[in-house]
This record gives structure tokens, C-alpha cells and sequence, in this order.
């Protein structure tokens, strides 16, 4: 099982680096700049268990939406020892530098987190709840907040009901933002049908600005109770609040964008949870601070050009 | 032989496969015909180890399956975006280091070393089909082969499939399309409401139309009145 966990993992290096290459030269070294100003700016003490969380954040995402589950059972892979070799190899050298630096909840954070992924060797398949709550009153062609609020309204009522019973807590408000905000943006990953967005006869451009405004709307909606509780009751942090909300506003611009971007009917966006994570934390990291604007501008701009070649296509 | 007993799966309350008996002879090919959500592949799933039965037994050679007797090619395969054919074969080799890609490749005829996103539907099929070959599995299960397949690759299919059978393979495959089963299988069963409804010899493949439309059949006003 070594072997196959080896062999499988240069192959997905391979794949990686293939990727990567299709990038072109210069969205390659930006990304590669990303990826060491993260690591770098993780370095510091206290900050591992937050990069180890980030890695592990990756891994899950990877393996919660993996489809290769008949070809790795048709070759006696599909078990949760091959996982824990495999991820265990690919994350060895984060593993052996939490080690070496002796940050053991980091370690703890990523090697538990590895083991406890592996072991979810089905597909995943959500139960479907009995009782259903529509949402009529949102618009129509906000159909991603019709769907994603119908299956998961009960994390949102969760999150209030934490937010009521601890209110001392400042940092709880700001947590339950982050937490709507990937929710959020987490209605984004998921493709619709090309007829659906044809139906609202907009052009790219149009339909863009038209999704994006929904997106920011509703979003303020969910999070203005949290939002304005936490001003009234804590208005010393009132500056660190607007940051957190103007950076989670950018961020379901950016998931909109993202999602556009690498339009393909009935696909989902790669990845985009890894990023949006990411995006919602740099606040917290300087470095990372004007990360969602630039990344917005970006995938804007290819959002639109990926919709005129669908539409016109 | 792959008996299976009493065999019963449902999704929540919808119960798709109910009290299943079917017995199939080794070193034979066996369709299985079924409409849309008559439960083919949730069937298929339980014998690749995919999904646990509820209840019922799966036999295979008198010993309980084991997933590594079984090998399954999907309607739709799976393949990991920028993989090369080539990569994708090594995979199956390292079960079954026999396997020899170049050979295989003669009768397949892929651009092994291209990207296998770059393929045509068709090309991905022969490439799934290569693969369950090369995992070297007793028992291979193929969902819908025939779907997306262009004129010589279902050629391909119908002779390879019998010679599978033929070294001792036991070979199940289904089709929504009865008579694209007749020419390759020995065997074609038909699945309804979760149960194996009647089993033809290929002897008795002249009746199958004949059964199948008895329950389907539009009726002859109908037809006389469609614009």
C-alpha cells in the first residue's frame, strides 16, 4: 500500500505541476509569491496552527469532493490507511517542520485532522431533511441562496443562537461574520445550467453586476443582526468589525467572480473554499490584507470574458 | 458462480433493490436490461463494494465477495484532471504488473502519452475499458458501456468482451438499449422494481422484444393519432 500511496502521490504531483505550468509564467510566479508570502508570514510563533488548519482545510476540500472512488476501489485503494499514507506524504515536510519547531498543536491540528478525513471513505452523501423551509421572498435569480439557505438555515439559526447566549464575547460577532461569510460564499461553488442564466436575458457585463449586488445584498441581510447587536454592545470594536465586514463583503464579490470565472455547466469551482477561507482571514494577516481586492479585480475581469464566451458561444 | 441472496437496498425510505435473487455462471457474459432508476447501478455499486446491502448475501466462487475479486467501469469514468493515458494505466499495473500497456495498445490505438482531458468521450470509454482490463479482476462489471461510444470502439467492445469471458471472466454489463446486448452477451436479465423480473439464454433472445414490449406497448390509437 506504500508503493500504490507513493506512486499516486508523484502522479498527483505531476498533475499539480501541469497545472500550475498551464497558468502561464506570470500567474505561475504570482501564485508561487502567494503561497511563500502565506508560509512566511505562518511562520511566526503562535501563527503555525493557523497554516497547519489552512493545509488541513485543503486536504478536506480535496477528499470531501473527490470522485475517484470506483477507480480506487476497483484497485483495492479506497481505505482509510491508503489516505492517511498519502496525505501524510504530502503534507511530510509541514509535518516534520512543526516537529522540528516544536509547535506540537500544530502537528496535532494536521496529522489528527489527516487521520480523521481518511476515515470518511464513502461518498458523501447529505441526508435529506423531511422538513424543508422555502424561501419565496428572495429573488428568483438568486437561486444559489434559494437552494443553499434551504440546507443549511438551521447553521445560520445555530450561529444566532451562540451569538445570543455568549453576546459578551466580542470576538463571537466577528467569528459568526467569517462564518456567514463562507457560508455565503459557499452557495457560490456549485455550477447552475447555462439555460438559467440565458433566462435572465442580460448580457455578461449586466448579469455580473446583477449577481454580484444579490450576492452582497443577502449577505448583509443575514449578518445585520450580528452586525448591529455587536456596535450597540460593543463599540470599542468598531473599527476591527468594519474591517471584518468590508473584507467579507469583498470576499462574496471575489466567490461570485471565482465562480464565473471557471464557468462550466453543472461543474463546481476547485478549490474555491480553500481560497475563500484564505480570503476571509487576511485581515489577520498583514500581509495578506489587500489579497481580496487584488484577487477580485482579477477573477472580474476573466468572470466576464468566461460569460461572453459562454453565452456567445 | 456470483449468487446473490435475498439481496436488499433502499435510499432513505425508496426501496430500490427488494429481496433480489440472481445467480450468474462464471465465464459468461450477462446483460442487465432495466429502465431509467429500475436500480442497474445501485446493483452494480453493492457488488463493486461501493454501497453495503441492507440486507442478503453476495457469493462469489462459495466465498463471500470480496471487493478485490471486482473491478467496475462507471457510465461516465472518472479520470483526474491533466493525467496522461499512460499515467492512468500505471495505475491499474500496480496490481497487476503483467499488464502490458504497448500490447493492449496495438488493438486500442490511444494517444497514451496526450492528456487524457484532451480525449473524445470515446477515447475516455476505451481508456476506462483498458483500465478494467488491466486491473485483471475476476468478476468486471461495465455500467452502460456502449453509451458515448463511436462505431469501432463498440466493434472493439463486442469482441473483446466475449474473449474476457472466454479465459474464465465473469462479465455483467447493462444497457437501457436491450439490443445492444444481444450480440456479446449469453445472458440478459431484466431488473424491475428492484427484483430480477426474467432471465433469456441467448437461445431464447428472439423473445425479448416480444416481453419487453408486452408491458409497454403504446396502443395502436395512439400512435395512429400523433401528428
Amino acid at each position: 500500500m506504500l508503493r500504490a500511496a507513493s506512486f499516486i502521490a508523484i502522479i498527483h504531483i505531476r498533475r499539480t505541476l501541469r497545472i500550475v505550468a498551464a497558468l502561464g509564467l506570470f500567474r505561475a510566479i504570482f501564485l508561487l509569491m502567494l503561497i511563500i508570502f502565506g508560509f512566511i508570514s505562518t511562520l511566526r510563533p503562535g501563527m503555525l496552527p493557523l497554516q497547519a488548519a489552512l493545509i488541513l482545510s485543503l486536504i478536506v476540500q480535496a477528499h470531501l469532493t473527490r470522485k475517484d472512488h470506483n477507480l480506487l476501489t476497483s484497485l483495492s485503494l479506497n481505505k482509510p490507511a491508503f489516505f492517511i499514507i498519502i496525505y501524510s506524504l504530502i503534507t511530510s515536510p509541514f509535518l516534520l517542520l512543526y516537529l522540528f519547531l516544536r509547535d506540537f498543536n500544530a502537528f496535532l491540528i494536521l496529522a489528527g485532522g489527516l487521520v480523521l478525513v481518511a476515515l470518511f471513505n464513502k461518498p458523501v452523501n447529505f441526508r435529506k431533511r423531511k422538513f424543508h423551509i422555502s424561501f419565496p421572498f428572495i429573488p428568483a435569480d438568486a437561486w444559489e441562496w434559494r437552494a443553499g439557505l434551504k440546507n443549511i438555515w438551521w447553521v445560520l439559526i445555530l450561529t444566532w443562537v451562540v451569538l445570543v447566549s455568549f453576546h459578551r464575547h466580542y470576538f463571537l460577532f466577528a467569528g459568526s461574520i467569517i462564518v456567514f461569510s463562507l457560508v455565503a460564499a459557499g452557495f457560490q461553488m456549485y455550477h447552475e445550467s447555462l439555460s438559467m442564466i440565458r433566462a435572465l436575458g442580460l448580457n455578461s457585463r449586466q448579469f455580473l453586476i446583477r449577481k454580484i449586488y444579490l450576492q452582497l445584498l443577502l449577505f448583509l441581510a443575514i449578518v445585520a443582526p450580528a452586525m448591529i447587536s455587536s456596535m450597540i454592545i460593543h463599540p470599542e470594536g468598531n473599527t476591527a468589525m468594519l474591517m471584518v465586514i468590508l473584507n467579507s463583503l469583498l470576499v462574496q464579490a471575489f466567490a461570485v467572480s471565482i465562480k464565473y470565472a471557471g464557468y462550466r455547466q453543472g461543474q463546481h469551482t476547485q478549490y474555491q473554499m480553500s481560497v475563500i477561507f484564505l480570503l476571509n482571514i487576511a485581515f489577520a494577516i498583514p500581509v495578506l490584507l489587500p489579497l481580496p481586492l487584488f484577487m477580485l479585480a482579477i477573477y472580474l475581469r476573466r468572470a466576464d470574458l468566461q460569460l461572453k464566451t459562454v453565452l456567445y458561444a | 458462480m456470483l449468487k446473490l441472496e435475498d439481496l436488499c437496498f433502499g435510499y432513505e425510505k425508496a426501496v430500490v433493490i427488494n429481496h433480489l435473487k440472481w445467480a450468474l455462471e462464471p465465464g459468461k457474459v450477462h446483460g442487465l436490461v432495466g429502465m431509467n432508476g429500475a436500480g442497474k447501478t445501485t446493483l452494480f455499486n453493492i457488488l463493486s463494494g461501493m454501497l453495503v446491502p441492507q440486507s442478503g448475501s453476495v457469493h462469489f466462487c462459495d466465498q463471500p465477495l470480496n471487493p478485490d475479486k471486482c473491478a467496475m467501469m462507471e457510465t461516465t469514468p472518472f479520470f483526474y484532471p491533466m493525467i496522461s493515458g499512460k499515467e492512468y494505466l500505471e495505475i491499474f499495473r500496480l496490481k497487476n504488473p503483467d499488464f502490458n500497456i504497448v500490447a493492449w495498445n496495438s488493438v486500442f490505438h490511444l494517444p497514451l502519452r496526450e492528456l487524457v482531458d484532451n480525449y473524445s468521450t470515446g477515447m475516455q470509454k476505451r481508456l476506462a475499458l483498458m483500465g478494467l482490463i488491466a486491473s485483471g479482476r475476476a468478476l468486471l462489471i461495465l455500467d452502460e458501456p456502449f453509451n458515448g461510444l463511436d462505431f469501432e470502439a463498440v466493434r472493439i467492445v463486442q469482441q473483446i468482451i466475449p474473449a474476457l469471458a472466454a479465459k474464465g471472466k465473469t462479465i455483467l454489463l447493462s444497457s437501457h438499449i436491450p439490443e445492444s446486448l444481444t450480440s456479446v452477451c449469453h445472458t440478459i436479465s431484466t431488473i424491475k422494481e428492484g427484483k430480477i423480473d426474467f432471465t433469456l439464454q441467448k437461445n431464447e433472445f428472439g423473445r425479448l422484444s416480444e416481453l419487453l414490449d408486452s408491458e409497454n406497448k403504446i396502443p395502436d390509437d395512439i400512435l395512429q393519432n400523433l401528428n
